[in-house]
């Protein structure tokens, strides 16, 4: 089966006053037709990069310097203007996040989901309007809201509309870019439903970025974890929960709340400066296992284990043996 | 790595640099200026060797006129700037930090002058006040500290807002040493605003003595346009006269305002490398 | 609405304050309007008393202020009595024939200044960091920097001396007699295209700034990459997705430019000889004409009160808490 979204060791940066961001440093990663893929790492790990990265909305001073991106087989690192309007939103659409500033505060509602649907397909205001309405109803918005402007609607709402306008098109890949932060617990719980129900009706497959690795632990098939720009472990949830490879992860899982709310942990350090790595593998200076060999040569990912991959010297040597 | 970036900032490098040359003229005017620019030559001459911008309708030799001028337009343009800032300023930062009443009042206060049109007002006070130029460098000080004093207040206004100001107040460090930690803060603000209104003196002074209230016994940027207004020489196909000055006030003025943004930018560590598509 | 009277009946009393001493200002001045009367007319000394009781500066001083204020504030359009300069005519017939020019030239400026500033504006910020943007901006701090004296005379010599385009002077050709004809209405046209050119040259860069620069900070927000997203035309972002928000700044800027705008149109009807208040003003004080003068500041102080009072008011209507507070 072909994976509908190929990630081929793709590198993004930006090329500021300051030097080169690189922002994404080789990542490679697959998202099969109908799987829900998510994406964990800390702010600075070039998560939302990538995302933007995906759909070719990287702007200067940024860049995508190497790799490809095959979506449906056809690579979009290579397509003209007029190519990506036929990819953009009709074959990957993305909900973007917090949905606070993400809706144009001077247009109605319904008018910027019939701005997505009239871009691609020739149907009339009237005809567009109807099928916001049903778009809206879809997500669970009152369609008597369809005339108001943003600022009316509260933060669940938006993010609704957001949502709303992504399914439009009916796209093969829907990119979720961090969905419910900025939303309090409850309609957190209430999005993720219906992203569930959605993901199960209209069967698209979903990219899921986040920080809170719990959410996604929860949510999706499988879990990429990123650090520093590149992907350290990728597997299935199931994998990632009960063996966790990468030190990195391993740490992530350790540090959410403990069921008795008694302690605190945190993985010790802070993310690298992207402008000027460190040689080696760059998760080193937090890491506990390293040696030094590790602060020598950036490891490759390697798969471990049958769709279990790693970036890890220790972890590849100890497989090996 | 900031002065770097300082560096690679080409519009602050051309605004220093003009600030930086016309500063040298002004002070080296006596070595640079090749005649005395009050001795009458031939009149209406144009470029040559021995008077590089030609004369005006009395024979005086525009070049040297020119380099002579930047002296008081320059004086008279920092002059005014430094008093403004200065009066304004502390007006400003006292209306602030002291009691809403007296900030009120205070605040009335600059209105009413707020109120009226800077130009007549210009010329109504220089009227009142007579010729001379350091009745315009007064004149323009009364006219434009309230609009600084109200920059002032604002930002002041703004910052008391602020925590860190909440918690040096417990402290007790008593209104003078809030101020002297306040001036790092204000320090752009004060950067930027003495930029715009040495362009706006050095542009008003000139305009004062193009309407004839200026001091015609002292040779400035302004005092030349008036002159070439005054004698129609422009009837007579001698561009020159009125040329060259407007030139040298509207080339200062484009320095200044390059350097303002420059500094600005600095302040902001704002990307130049941005684009939106 | 307590609130609005009170503040109604507190302006009043600042209005009248400010006629007062508006009253007393030519009696401040060195030369004050006895003087005057005396030396500079250089009439005899019958001449001289007749003046006086023509401009009723015989009468004791509190007459006077009274005789003032009953002309000033219970009389609409005001009496100041006869100009210096031009007597017999009376200030407010000089000052309402000089008038329309003004207003003529100065609407016509604003709405192309702000046309004009505001589509360059978006533009520039579309193009940033393009060749035509530094042009353009470019031309724009030159234009910004230039006293609006000199830019005028540069219209002059190159539009009206060199290539002879338009006139450099006047508002109208005086060899045209009749007014609202054709031929009339085609001179004026002619006659105001430079000074307007002055003003707008000077002014519209503002706008551009403005422009240029909130649209730069909006270009940044998270919804034109949704709009990019959707896959929007450059073009239809610029305009109706960034545009939209970021002319807001330009818009109050406009509502305010008016009083910004006339030491400019002073200026610039000074060298165009253009017969408009700003000319007339500029002679009055340099000759000393202290009724025109304060003929014309009573219009400065009179309509900037009415501006707040009106800003106020839309205060008041849009915002409830003040309203109810």
């Amino acid at each position: 089966m072909e994976a509908i979204l190929r990630i081929n060791d793709l590198y993004v940066s930006y090329f500021t006053n300051f030097g080169e961001v690189k922002a994404v440093n080789g990542v490679t990663l697959n998202l099969n037709p109908g799987e829900k893929l998510g994406v964990a790492g800390e702010s600075g790990s070039g998560k939302s990069t990538l995302a933007l990265a995906i759909m070719r909305l990287i702007r200067p001073p940024g860049r995508i310097i190497r790799g490809a991106i095959y979506i449906n087989g056809k690579d979009v690192t290579k397509m003209s203007e007029r190519e990506l309007r036929g990819v953009r939103w009709k074959q990957v659409a993305m909900v973007f996040q917090g949905a606070m500033n993400a809706l144009n505060p001077t247009h109605r509602v319904a008018f910027q989901i019939m701005e997505a649907i009239r871009i691609h397909e020739k149907i009339n205001k009237k005809e567009a309007f109807k099928k916001a309405i049903n778009l809206l109803s879809l997500v669970g918005v009152d369609p008597a809201r369809a005339k108001d402007y943003p600022f009316q609607l509260s933060g669940g709402m938006k993010q609704r509309v957001m949502i709303a306008m992504a399914i439009a098109l009916n796209p093969s890949v829907l990119i979720a870019d961090e969905p419910t932060t900025a939303l309090d617990v409850v309609t957190q719980r209430k999005i993720l439903a219906l992203l569930k129900e959605l993901h199960d009706r209209l069967k698209f497959s979903l990219l899921m970025i986040s920080h809170d690795i719990d959410l996604l632990l929860h949510f999706c098939d499988s879990i990429a974890v990123m650090y520093a720009g590149q992907i350290v472990e990728q597997s299935s949830t199931k994998n990632i929960v009960q063996h966790p490879m990468h030190p990195y992860t391993a740490g992530l899982l350790k540090a959410r709340f403990r069921s008795n709310f008694k302690e605190f942990w945190s993985i010790k350090g802070s993310p690298p400066d992207l402008i000027s790595l460190p040689p080696g593998c760059r998760f080193r200076p937090r890491c506990d296992m390293a040696s030094e060999e590790c602060a020598r040569e950036n490891p490759e990912l390697i798969e471990v284990k049958p769709y279990h991959f790693v970036r890890c010297l220790k972890v590849q040597d100890a497989a090996e043996n | 790595m900031i002065r770097k970036y300082i560096i690679k900032n080409k519009k602050g490098v051309f605004g220093i640099s003009v600030l930086f040359l016309f500063g040298l003229i002004a002070v080296l005017a006596p070595y640079l200026a090749t005649r005395n620019p009050w001795e009458s030559f031939k009149p209406n001459l144009g470029i040559s060797k021995e008077h590089l911008l030609g004369t005006d309708l009395l024979g005086r030799d525009v070049f040297s006129q020119l380099i002579w001028g930047s002296r008081i337009s320059l004086l008279v343009g920092v002059g005014s700037a430094a008093g403004i800032l200065i009066f304004g300023s502390l007006v400003g930062l006292a209306s602030a930090l002291s009691s809403p009443f007296m900030d009120e009042i205070l605040m009335r206060f600059t209105d009413i002058i707020l109120y009226i049109p800077k130009l007549p007002l210009l010329i109504f006070l220089a009227m009142m006040l007579g010729r001379g130029f350091l009745n315009v460098v007064l004149v323009m000080i009364f006219t434009m500290w309230p609009q600084t004093a109200r920059i002032i207040r604002s930002e002041v206004l703004s910052l008391k807002q602020r925590p860190f100001v909440e918690a040096v107040k417990v402290l007790g460090v008593g209104t003078f040493g809030l101020v002297k930690i306040l001036i790092p803060h204000i320090l752009p603000l004060l950067l930027a605003s003495l930029t715009n209104l040495t362009i706006w003196a050095v542009v008003y002074e000139a305009s004062l003595s193009f309407l004839g209230l200026g001091d015609p016994s002292v040779i400035t940027w302004g005092t030349m346009l008036y002159y070439a207004h005054v004698s129609g020489v422009i009837f007579i196909g001698n561009y020159i006269p009125i040329v060259a000055p407007g030139l040298c006030i509207t080339i200062f003025g484009v320095g200044m305002h390059y350097l303002a943004s420059a500094i600005q930018d600095v302040y902001a560590q704002r990307t130049r490398l941005w684009k939106p598509f | 609405m307590k609130y609005f009277l009170r503040r109604l009946s507190l302006v009043f009393f600042a209005w009248v304050f400010a006629l007062i001493i508006l009253f007393f200002l030519p009696r401040l001045m060195p030369v004050g309007p006895e003087a005057l009367l005396a030396d500079r007319f250089r009439l005899p000394e019958e001449a001289v008393l007749l003046m006086r009781k023509e401009f009723g500066l015989d009468l004791p001083i509190t007459t006077q202020l009274l005789r003032f204020l009953q002309n000033v504030v219970f009389k609409f359009p005001p009496d100041f009595g006869y100009s210096y300069i031009n007597y017999p005519v009376r200030v407010k017939d000089i000052i309402l024939s000089h008038l329309p020019w003004t207003v003529y030239l100065m609407m016509s400026s604003l709405m192309v200044t702000f046309l004009l500033g505001s589509v360059t504006g978006i533009i520039a910020a579309w193009k940033r960091g393009t060749k035509l943007e530094g042009i353009l901006s470019l031309l724009a701090i030159f234009c910004l920097s230039s006293p609006v004296f000199w830019l005028s005379y540069i219209l002059i010599i190159v539009f009206a001396f060199v290539f002879r385009v338009f006139p450099p002077a006047g508002a109208y050709s005086v060899t045209i007699t009749s007014t609202f004809s054709l031929q009339f209405i085609g001179s004026v046209l002619r006659h105001s295209v430079l000074p307007m050119l002055a003003i707008v040259l000077t002014q519209a860069p503002s706008y551009f700034l403005l422009v240029r620069d909130n649209m730069s900070l909006v270009f940044k927000e998270d919804y034109v990459i949704t709009a990019m997203a959707k896959g929007v035309k450059e073009r239809t972002i610029v305009f109706k997705h960034v545009a939209r928000n970021a002319l807001l700044p330009a818009v109050s800027l406009f509502g305010t430019q008016v009083g910004l705008m006339l030491g400019g149109q002073i200026m610039v009807e000074a060298v165009f000889s253009y017969p408009g208040v700003g000319k007339l003003i500029v002679d009055a004080i340099l000759g000393l004409d202290y009724p025109v003068v304060i003929g014309f500041f009573y219009i400065i102080i009179t309509l900037g009160i009415i501006m707040s009072i009106v800003t106020d008011f839309v205060y008041i209507i849009i915002d409830p808490r003040v309203r109810y507070g």
